[in-house]
């Protein structure tokens, strides 16, 4: 009986390993490596973007942490970005709640029109934002960027917890109830913790979302709610020195962290 | 809330209760009264409506038409929270980020009450399950039979007047869940509750109830003693779902006062309790594989006796199950085994015989 659990060498699976493992080489070749290269360019003596770098310096990140057009940028990405996760969470939470639980007709649709911002493309959201957030006089202003990528976040947030929702038994949110618990208790004692693991994961979605954006934040960050990737941009488009690689692998390093923290909390959830 | 002696159960009324799903009827006109301190079964198959309405006592299902009492007051107003029942479900629905005692203490903390009192009434339901010392367990520390102990001392911590329970033992194993009928038993008497259980399991029923309500398509066929349902069912479908029976097709010839009278099919008679069909309706006779003997027994009053051939025969252990063929008729029966007793072989000639008080009449056909 125990036998048949454990895969069998036979030559199928063996060319099966050896096509998976080619077509993993090769996303690593060609998706993986261009990105990384910018690594040790930010570590260049001189004041070329160059590959293979010359010499090796820390100078690029002191010149990243001492310019004020930088540190302002970073810390704009890092206000919006608390600020969208904070926003695309509650609501993406409350919607997913909505539409596994509720009885609502034309579900279909409210997800369908949920998970839009995931597929229209970046460049016509932010077109079709401008024209609604100018009138609003929110372009250029730090909530107008959070509500902007709250809004490209909410996607992430509503598949990451509806999925948990759709796995979890609606008897222990009965039960609470059935033990005095109203609805809300029931919703904050039982529910929400028994969903937490989804809803970090859909959060830390929505902080790298945010704190990547590009097209969205070159229409509506305007010059008072500049981003890390939107100084990034002009950095290369102005002054093309390595400082922009330093930016970049810090910026590498720190979604590498955030996917790592999803995925440990995955592996310790069973998920 | 006193701290011990009986909690007073209260009485349970379900008055022409019924939901509907679009144009499916779950629960059909149901009317049931649940005496303070009586345990009362709701058997059926799945989607007779059995858990519908558990669901409506508990507040989960609105009802569509009908009232919902407890001690004589509608609860069918409250939300699930308010109707202060204790309700333990199949998959014991523990809350698995807390711990034991966190699990048993939730609703006194729903409650308000204060710290050293939660405390100590956890730890008073937590020795009526047998799980003293347990309380800073986790969940999936426990054994399955060990988790069903917590989710019936949460349901009881309270004190509840009521308390339903939905297939409670279903994920248990035979030996554990005859276990946990003892003491769900022994819970009910001592505390006094009022109990409604939702089963399929028609041994389990028998076993545990005061009364047994079997439930068919939406509607309650028949309430009564576990001895009343199983020898006088008041439909083919209850004689069919509780237990064997031989279904013997038929006419009634004859009805009197205290019998009647069926002619089967080869033109034999048969006598049988008596029923309220009009002479001459086509009917089913019913009687069970334990009630027929094979040889003519010493029993009190009118015997049926038929001649019959043996057609096979089953040992079983306890008893040794036949089947005999009398004419075109097939009957099973079941003898309890005995040191010493003659085994019937295939091909023996035999006479079957029980009283006619073991035959019950069902109208055929139709319903």
């Amino acid at each position: 009986m125990r036998a048949a659990a454990t895969p069998q060498r036979t030559p199928h699976a063996t060319l099966g390993h050896a096509i998976l493992w080619s077509f993993v080489g090769l996303v690593c070749i060609f998706l993986v490596l261009p990105s990384l290269i910018v690594i040790p360019m930010s570590f260049n003596e001189d004041n070329l973007m160059r590959f293979p770098p010359k010499g090796f310096s820390f100078i690029w990140y002191e010149t990243y942490f001492q310019r004020e057009n930088w540190r302002s940028a970073t810390i704009n990405s890092f206000v919006i970005a608390v600020l969208a996760t904070l926003l695309s969470t509650v609501i993406g939470t409350l919607a997913a709640y909505g539409l596994v639980r509720g009885r609502i007709i034309f579900r279909n649709v409210y997800i369908f029109i949920m998970l839009m911002p995931m597929i229209v493309p970046p460049i016509v959201a932010a077109v079709s934002m401008y024209g609604v957030f100018a009138p609003l006089n929110l372009v250029g202003t730090i909530w107008g960027m959070a509500i902007a990528h709250a809004v490209l976040a909410l996607p992430f947030v509503i598949i990451n917890v509806a999925a948990v929702l759709q796995r979890m038994d609606w008897r222990a949110e009965q039960a609470a109830r059935s033990l005095g618990a109203s609805a809300i208790r029931a919703f904050m004692l039982v529910t929400l913790p028994l969903i937490r693991p989804g809803i970090i994961a859909g959060a830390i979605f929505a902080f790298i979302t945010s704190f990547d954006e590009v097209v969205v934040a070159l229409f509506i960050s305007g010059s008072n709610a500049v981003t890390l990737p939107v100084q990034m941009w002009s950095g290369l488009l102005f002054e093309i020195n390595p400082v922009v690689a330093s930016a970049s692998t810090l910026l590498i390093v720190l979604s590498a962290v955030l996917l790592g923290a999803t995925a440990l909390l995955r592996k310790r959830s069973g998920a | 809330m006193t701290r011990s002696g009986k909690t007073i159960g209260g009485r349970v009324e379900l008055i022409g209760l019924s939901r509907d799903y679009g144009d499916v009827q779950a629960v059909r006109n149901v009317d049931v009264t649940v005496a303070p301190g009586e345990f009362l079964t709701i058997l059926g198959a799945s989607g007779s409506g059995k858990t519908t309405t558990l669901m409506m006592i508990a507040g989960f299902v609105t009802p569509s038409e009908g009232e919902i009492r407890i001690n004589g007051e509608s609860i069918l107003g409250r939300p699930p929270d308010k109707r202060n029942l204790g309700v333990v479900f199949q998959s014991y629905a523990l809350f698995p980020h807390m711990n034991v005692a966190d699990n048993v203490g939730f609703p006194l903390r729903m409650r308000n009450l204060p710290k050293a009192e939660i405390k100590a009434q956890t730890e008073e339901a937590l020795g009526i399950v047998h799980l003293e010392g347990y309380g800073t367990r986790r969940i999936d520390e426990l054994s399955g039979g060990q988790q069903q102990r917590v989710a019936l001392a949460r349901a009881l911590v309270f004190r509840p007047p009521v308390l339903l329970m939905d297939e409670p033992l279903g994920a248990l194993d035979r030996k554990l869940r005859e276990q946990m009928q003892l003491e769900i038993k022994r819970i009910q008497r001592s505390l006094g509750l009022t109990v409604v259980y939702v089963t399929h399991d028609q041994e389990e029923a028998l076993i545990l109830s005061d009364r047994i309500a079997i439930m068919h398509e939406g509607r309650m066929h028949q309430i009564g003693s576990p001895d009343a349902v199983y020898e006088r069912p008041a439909t083919a479908y209850v004689a069919d779902f509780l237990g064997e029976s031989n279904f013997l097709d038929g006419v009634l010839s004859e009805s009197t006062g205290g019998t009647s009278t069926v002619r089967l099919a080869g033109g034999k008679t048969i006598g049988a309790q008596a029923c309220n069909l009009p002479v001459g309706s086509p009917v089913q006779a019913m009687v069970r594989p334990e009630s027929i003997h094979l040889t003519t027994a010493e029993t009190a009053g009118p015997v049926n006796s038929l001649a019959a051939v043996i057609e096979e025969s089953e040992y079983l252990g306890q008893s040794i199950r036949y089947l005999a063929a009398v004419g075109e008729l097939r009957l099973t029966l079941r003898e309890p085994r005995r040191d010493g007793q003659r085994r019937y072989a295939p091909g023996d000639a035999v006479t079957l015989s029980w009283p006619h008080r073991a035959t019950v009449v069902f109208p055929r056909g139709g319903g």
